[in-house]
């Protein structure tokens, strides 16, 4: 390759011609002492709390405490480059990141930066990483399913938009599994996925990160990195930061985000070390007093937003944003019921606003001038999976009892089912999901009603079936069924399963289809009918896709298919 | 020593404000606070003096003895009997925070401002008083110049006044058209697309 002198020379006299002197302005401070990721700044007196600060090495850091002579920041990167008698410059900023759709698909750390390889990040729009909460008045129950693709929790324990489910167990029980087939899962769908990855080894990200390219998820997810050799500010502020890159495609887009905060108990421990080195006062386990609002400020930022409808003119474009277009009715807050709007601009909220809209418009003497119109930057939402490792299935700890009070429900992954090759290793009797169960569709909810129960049941039946005594029939029947739906429920990593083929197999196992089967043979011959059931009844697959629904007329074609399946499997198998 | 850290000048200020309320009402601040400067000065450079001030294995009544002996007839007396409660408080140690705090607070309160300025060259006595003007100007106080001399500034000169500092130098407009042309360049990598040229 050869360079053209010439032509770098013209490009240098370009920049130069166009380069106007600007004196520059600047509150600076001085470094008075610096280690561990924490530097005392004498000066910076307007200097605000959150504040982001710039070192002479260019590091970035965040003003946490402000005394009474000097102020404490943390070192957002490279402190081992920082000296005493530094100058640090205010930016009069709050913290933020770049976020926006240049963003998915991209490895960065949680200050936003690539760690991929592939170049800068270009996109005009940033967030500050501290966002606080939408209230009350904001937001809808959460209605519609985030579907997993695993069948246990699918059936058991849902999960809805804009829930917040923790994922909990011991070290290598399945925990970040569970998170990343959820984000396969999300594959052809319209959500956006953001995993943030805090304190683990780059060797383990890296290969996660390969898993969801080779899956092709990478197309809707962004990875967030803080590992365990970052500095512990950074990894303090992994999860907000990827909080904020979610919230621009909730609040902007009004798209639905799923967040994988993994794990926020790692988190707690690097904000304890934080905390320690800028002397806050330790409390219980030597976390800092504030450690619950650490974990609490996070979740709350998971929200399903409300829908918003309006009557606008006709000729309003289908993605216009404008509110004050909306038409409003004359009597405003003070109109009948069933036309009533929400607010004083005229807007109807949620979805029984749709009908109240529909009925305004309707009474409109020149309704063909107008038509409803929903808002696309409404009714986004953020799912939160937050991840927390427990010690010797410890869920008393500090930590876990917080993040457990603040979700909606927990996945508890035990130890003992996971070596007994009952993967996912989900404890249905504890796991519990507080919201989900209005997300249901029709059909999931029909045909899981009483699952967990009964598999809590045979547990206990389990337990005491060990003991040798002899059985009563109904009671061998439930142990039996017991065992077949465990059997069922065991499904291998990365191979989530479309929401169809969950209904169908759960279907077939509390139809009591799989009760004469021997158990070690359950799994071929889900595997088997699933696969007759798309090949030879693709109507039943697509009414059962379609409608979410199992009418009864629908529940007894599926019998009939899978009566006359058996046998002819069961031929086969021998 | 003790370090001009948070809890020293706190506790510094105190003792200070005390002592200039009453070297005012005598006339004697501006006195006070040279001869405070001195010391601090001297503890600062002499560390055996220094551990003699604030070890806590030296007697107060010894201490108390020495610090007469020294400094009667030297200083006011208004500071000799300052120090003497300083010592019998056992706070010794807080000497140069006492005489930092002093500083500040008297420069407030005489509407005074520090302000540090650094050029390439030696201050031009015109330009110096431009300065000046500028400095009462832009804050409303007199500046007390902290001048120094940095060749590695090429041109232009940088002003720090409190936490303010405005960089009119050469040496940075340059480095700030570097980043720009490194930052140019960088894109350019990764959009693929060569200079366009005119």
């Amino acid at each position: 390759m050869r360079f053209k002198v010439d032509e770098i020379t013209s490009v240098i006299t370009e920049e130069i011609r166009q380069f106007r002197s600007t004196v520059d302005l600047a509150q600076v401070g001085k470094v008075l002492e610096v280690g561990d990721g924490i530097a005392r700044i004498y000066g910076l007196s307007n200097a605000m709390a959150g504040e982001q600060v710039t070192f002479a090495n260019g590091a970035a850091g965040q003003v946490f405490n402000l005394e009474e002579n000097s102020v404490g920041v943390v070192i957002l990167g490279d402190y081992l480059g920082i000296r005493e008698g530094d100058e640090v410059r205010r930016t009069g900023e709050l913290l933020s990141v770049p976020c926006g759709p240049a963003l998915i698909g991209r490895v960065v750390d949680p200050l936003g930066r690539p760690l991929d390889g592939k170049g800068v990040i270009e996109t005009p729009h940033r967030r500050p990483l501290e966002w606080k909460a939408p209230g009350i008045a904001e937001r809808q129950p959460v209605t519609e399913p985030l579907l997993t693709g695993i069948k246990a929790i699918d059936s058991m324990i849902p999960i809805g938009r804009g829930q917040r489910e923790l994922i909990i167990g011991d070290r290598k029980t399945g925990k970040t599994a569970i998170a990343i087939d959820t984000i396969l899962n999300q594959k052809g769908g319209d959500v956006i996925c953001v995993y943030v990855a805090i304190g683990q080894k780059e060797s383990t990200v890296a290969g996660l990160v390969e898993r969801l390219r080779s899956a092709g998820a990478l197309d809707y997810t962004i990875v967030i990195s803080a590992g365990s050799s970052d500095p512990s500010p950074l990894q303090y502020i992994a999860p907000y930061s990827g909080a904020a890159m979610a919230e621009y495609f909730l609040y902007s887009e009004g798209k639905a985000t799923l967040c994988v905060y993994d794990d926020l108990s790692k988190q707690a421990q690097s904000y304890r070390q934080l905390s320690l080195l800028l002397r806050r006062p330790p409390g219980r386990e030597a976390y800092p007093g504030d450690v619950f609002y650490l974990h609490s400020r996070l979740l709350e930022r998971s929200v399903k937003m409300r829908d918003e409808y309006a009557v606008v003119p006709k000729d309003t474009a289908a993605d216009s944003r404008e509110r004050k277009g909306a038409v409003k009715h004359p009597q405003s807050l003070a109109a009948p019921e069933d036309v009533r709007p929400d607010d004083a601009f005229g807007l109807y909220h949620r979805p029984h606003g749709k009908k109240k809209a529909e009925a305004f418009l309707a009474s409109l003497p020149d309704q063909d001038k107008y038509r409803v119109h929903r808002f696309p930057d409404s009714g986004g939402s953020m799912t939160a999976l937050p991840v927390i490792e427990t010690l010797e299935g410890e869920v008393s700890a500090y930590i876990p009892t917080n993040v457990i009070s603040i979700t909606d429900g927990q996945i508890y992954l035990e130890p003992d089912l996971f070596f007994a090759g009952v993967r996912p290793a989900v404890n249905v009797g504890i796991s519990v999901s507080r919201v989900g169960g209005n997300a249901q569709r029709k059909a999931m909810k029909k045909i899981s009603g009483s699952l967990r129960l009964d598999l809590a049941a045979f547990r206990d039946l389990e337990a005491f079936a060990q003991l040798g005594t002899e059985l009563d029939p109904a009671t061998q029947r439930q142990l039996d069924r017991g065992l077949r739906m465990v059997e069922l429920l065991k499904q291998p990593q990365y191979q989530p399963y479309p929401f169809t083929d969950e209904v169908l197999s759960i279907f077939t196992g509390t139809g009591g289809f799989l009760d004469d089967l021997p158990a070690n043979q359950v799994a071929k011959f889900e595997l088997a009918l699933l696969k007759h059931f798309r090949d030879e009844h693709p109507e039943i697959v697509k009414e059962l896709a379609d409608k979410g629904e199992l009418p009864d007329a629908l529940a007894d074609r599926i019998r009939q298919v899978i009566r006359d399946f058996k046998p002819h499997w069961q031929g086969k198998a021998q | 020593m003790a370090s001009l850290d948070d809890k020293h000048l706190a506790v510094a200020r105190i003792y200070s404000l005390a002592i200039l309320d009453l070297a005012e009402r005598q006339g004697i601040a501006d006195a006070v606070g040279e001869d405070l400067q001195e010391l601090a000065r001297y503890v600062a450079q002499n560390h055996e003096f220094a551990d003699f001030l604030g070890s806590p294995l030296i007697d107060a009544a010894e201490r108390q003895a020495a610090i007469e002996k020294i400094l009667r007839g030297r200083v006011s007396d208004l500071l000799v009997d300052a120090l003497q409660v300083v010592n019998r408080k056992e706070r010794m140690i807080l000497v140069p925070a006492i005489a930092e705090t002093y500083r500040q607070e008297l420069r407030d309160r005489r509407g005074r401002v520090d302000v540090f300025v650094k050029t390439p060259v030696e201050l031009p006595a015109g330009l110096r008083d431009k300065l000046r003007q500028a400095v009462v100007h832009f804050t409303g106080k007199q500046p007390e110049l902290v001048e120094k001399v940095d060749p590695k500034l090429l041109g232009g000169m940088v002003v720090q006044i409190g936490d303010d500092k405005i960089d009119a130098s050469v040496f940075s407009q340059l480095k700030t058209l570097s980043e720009a042309l490194l930052q140019r360049a960088s894109q350019e990598i990764v959009r693929g697309t060569p200079y366009a040229g005119e």
